[in-house]
């Protein structure tokens, strides 16, 4: 193996830590990407176990596991909880911080100490959700997207007393860190990069978090301005949100004048480009992941970055397909539904180029790559799906059915939690200098991909029969009642995914004290942060930084005396590599 | 061209592409990390307040709109806020040009004047309550409160930045330079944004 090409420049500056400094209030972009995750993970857990909690209360009713205003704080807290406080900090925080840097040659974030007060702040927000828990009345009613007048007045149910002030604090605050996140993670990738790293020759993770960031640096501005304005009508008495002529435990309230439907345009104004914040990063780990795997160049590479730039582009123009029921005028719903429509071309794009990608590979099906394959086919399965619900008149009837929870869990919710299954059991090696055990790891994806497909895939059964999304006791409704079988069977399925998340973190636990060392490049990969040693140091490599000679993908070279050529390497005489 | 499955022929590859003299900082031609950072930032306040400005626009529109009254005190402290940056613009720009003292004069007024907007914004509130009129007395004070104050706190941290550079003008220019110039891009947009805000708040 040739040696890296360094170049003049700074050599990496040697210091002392001190415990608090190196683990805690680190400035180390890997340091704190592992904190990101490891809260994420532990955050998962809680959202996991409510998950549970509700979806025994849906399999056998008639014991009662939960109250109805608990039933309703556990799934309002669990949407909150997977969207907010697993998802997102875990890929653009946990898989960001940890990769950027490694991937386009920088030492660090390009501000090292917003990076830590991001984490830190992320930290905060937890504290007011957490809390909310153990006030009287407790977390949130009304649902993760907190639609007012329920939200907005504190009579209107338990859980919009305290626990929804706390609720909106706790995402104001949440808004803050990702904003802080955002701007370093565009700062670092455009001014970052070390020589030769064109935007074109950039892994397509890094690409995937990059449009992630600038999406999330413009969406969560509006859901802040949101939550201010409705904590001013839950505190102060103003009206942004509440109409007149409310009547609440037999009172008339005193609110005039708001509107409900302005917190729904601005909430999904955030939202929809959210559903994209987290799934743009997996489709970045699921590329990589593929054409390792595959030892082929991820097919029609410049389509897939101009797609993932016009899905973001694309998903500010869609929020309107989450209100067709609130009484749009029928021109612009039809707007909606076009824009919604063609965002499933640049998708549809990118499933293709990850099937082209497998076609003919020399496949190796190691855990990370089960995952990424088991990503590709939850997209297909949960996408479209997405196609009939974006068309007003089949949303209608569909509306806040279980049909929808089975699109978008499948669509985004469970394919981007398999993109970062497939980006720890791939990175996990250069994280810790381990890799995690492959036996466990098939015995945790396929426990997860059966849980998967049975717990959310007859929801669009349940869905078409007219099961609503809310509905605490349906055996209210006689046309419901005997679907309890498939909620048994579903809630089932869900406990065999959790089953398998416990099975991950025993992995890790256990490969972290006894796993096989990893080396540096365990699976022979060609991306900069193979460069150098597994888990990194400090300022990612004694030396100088690599240079980048040629694209991020270029596996099974004709001619070459081995099946990969590393960014880093100058080109060995007689082979020649794309861009 | 045929389109194939198929590793086609790779082009003959070009030399390394970009890339700085730095290593791990090599964009030179996008200027110091910290002016793209405040540019960045610039784009989400725009973002935060074109979420109140959407809200507002939409319940001006409707029925029951009543604009709050506007305070007399708005005018002089509008027009303090536009000279101080104005006065910024040509402190940063005789800095560069290497006159320290009278960049670090203007500088030192402009940030006077940036004190005298806020003393000016709080003023209008002061009046307002004294005339009667709270957060939930009409939909014009709301928003009105909401978006002076959501203006009054960004444009706080931006004179705490300024102030914060007053002192670290006697340091190298290099260092403050950029600093300066990253503030300069903030606080034109505060004083844009304010106009913007102004008219929105009281055309309605």
């Amino acid at each position: 193996m040739a040696a890296a090409q360094p170049h003049p420049e700074v050599h990496a500056p040697t210091h002392r830590e001190s415990f608090w400094t190196r683990y805690v209030f680190s400035q180390d972009h890997k340091v704190i990407g592992l904190q990101y995750l490891l809260t994420s993970l532990f955050m998962a857990l809680v959202g996991g176990a409510l998950a549970l909690l509700f979806r025994t209360q849906l399999a056998w009713p008639q014991v009662g596991v939960l109250k109805a205003d608990q039933y309703l704080a556990a799934v309002s807290m669990h949407g909150t909880i997977m969207v907010f406080f697993v998802l997102t900090p875990a890929l653009l925080g946990g898989f960001a911080n940890f990769l950027v840097p490694l991937k386009i040659g920088a030492r660090d974030m390009a501000f090292p100490f917003v990076n830590m007060l991001s984490y830190w702040v992320f930290a905060l927000s937890l504290v007011p959700l957490l809390a909310s828990f153990f006030v009287p009345g407790g977390p949130l009613n009304a649902g993760w997207t907190a639609y007012p007048p329920l939200s907005a007045l504190p009579q209107a149910a338990p859980g919009s007393g305290l626990g929804q002030d706390l609720w909106l604090v706790s995402i104001a605050i949440f808004c803050v860190s990702s904003l802080l996140g955002s701007l370093n993670y565009i700062t670092t990738i455009l001014v970052m990069r070390t020589r030769g790293m064109s935007l074109m020759r950039m892994p397509l993770t890094v690409w995937g978090i990059f449009v992630a960031a600038v999406l999330a640096l413009l969406s969560f501005p509006v859901l802040m301005a949101a939550g201010i304005l409705l904590l001013f009508d839950r505190l102060a008495g103003t009206s942004f949100f509440v109409p007149a002529g409310l009547v609440v435990g037999g009172q008339v309230i005193q609110h005039t004048g708001g509107n409900p439907l302005l917190w729904q345009h601005l909430f999904w104004f955030l939202g929809h480009p959210e559903v994209y914040i987290v799934i743009l990063p997996p489709m970045g780990i699921v590329s990589d992941v593929v054409a390792n795997f595959a030892r082929k160049p991820v097919f029609g590479y410049p389509a897939m970055v101009a797609s993932m730039l016009a899905i973001g582009i694309l998903s500010f123009l869609v929020w309107g397909h989450h209100m067709f029921v609130s009484g749009m005028h029928p021109l612009l719903g039809t707007g909606f539904a076009l824009t919604t429509l063609l965002i499933g071309v640049p998708s549809a794009v990118k499933t293709f180029n990850w099937l082209a990608t497998l076609w003919r590979g020399r496949l190796y099906y190691s855990t990370a790559m089960l995952f990424a394959i088991g990503f590709v086919s939850l997209f297909v399965a949960g996408g479209l799906t997405g196609i009939h619900l974006g068309n007003a008149p089949v949303d209608i009837p569909l509306h806040d059915t279980y049909y929808v929870v089975g699109h978008f869990h499948l669509v985004m919710g469970t394919a981007a939690v398999f993109g970062i299954f497939a980006g720890i059991y791939f990175w996990f090696p250069k994280m810790f200098g381990r890799l995690l055990d492959e036996r466990l790891g098939r015995l945790h994806f396929w426990l997860t991909l059966l849980g998967v497909y049975g717990a959310f895939f007859p929801m669009y059964y349940l869905g078409m029969a007219g099961m609503h999304r809310r509905i605490y006791d349906y055996r209210a409704f006689p046309y419901l009642s005997h679907l309890q079988p498939m909620q048994v069977f579903i809630t089932l399925s869900a406990f065999l995914i959790f089953l398998g998340g416990l099975v991950l973190a025993y992995n890790m636990l256990r490969s972290l004290a006894a796993g096989r060392p990893a080396g540096a490049n365990p699976w022979r990969g060609t991306t900069l942060e193979w460069s150098t040693e597994s888990p990194p140091p400090h300022h990612n490599w004694h030396g100088d930084i690599p240079e980048v000679y040629r694209g991020p993908y270029e596996y099974s070279l004709p001619g070459a005396s081995q099946d990969y050529l590393p960014q880093w390497e100058p080109e060995p005489a007689g082979v020649r590599a794309g861009h | 061209m045929a389109v194939t499955l198929e590793r086609p022929a790779p082009p003959k590859p070009p030399p390394p592409q970009g890339g700085g003299d730095r290593g791990g900082g090599g964009r030179p031609e996008l200027g110091p990390p910290l002016r793209l950072f405040v540019w960045l930032a610039v784009a989400a306040v725009a973002m935060f307040f074109l979420g109140l400005s959407s809200a507002l626009l939409a319940r001006a529109g409707s029925a029951g709109w009543v604009p709050a009254p506007r305070p007399g005190v708005l005018w002089p402290g509008t027009f303090a806020l536009l000279v101080s940056s104005a006065l910024l613009e040509s402190g940063r720009r005789a800095l560069a040009r290497g006159e320290g003292e009278t960049g670090a004069n203007r500088l030192r007024w402009g940030a006077l004047l940036g004190v005298g907007f806020l003393a000016g914004q709080l003023s209008a509130w002061r009046w307002l309550a004294g005339s009667g009129v709270g957060l939930a007395t009409s939909p014009g004070a709301a928003y009105f409160y909401v978006l002076s104050g959501a203006h009054l706190l960004h444009a706080a941290g931006g004179l705490g930045w300024w102030l914060v550079l007053l002192r670290r003008l006697r340091r190298p220019l290099g260092e403050v330079g950029a600093q300066v110039s990253g503030l300069a891009v903030y606080w034109h947009f505060l004083a844009a944004l304010w106009v913007w805000l102004f008219v929105l708040l009281f055309t309605r």
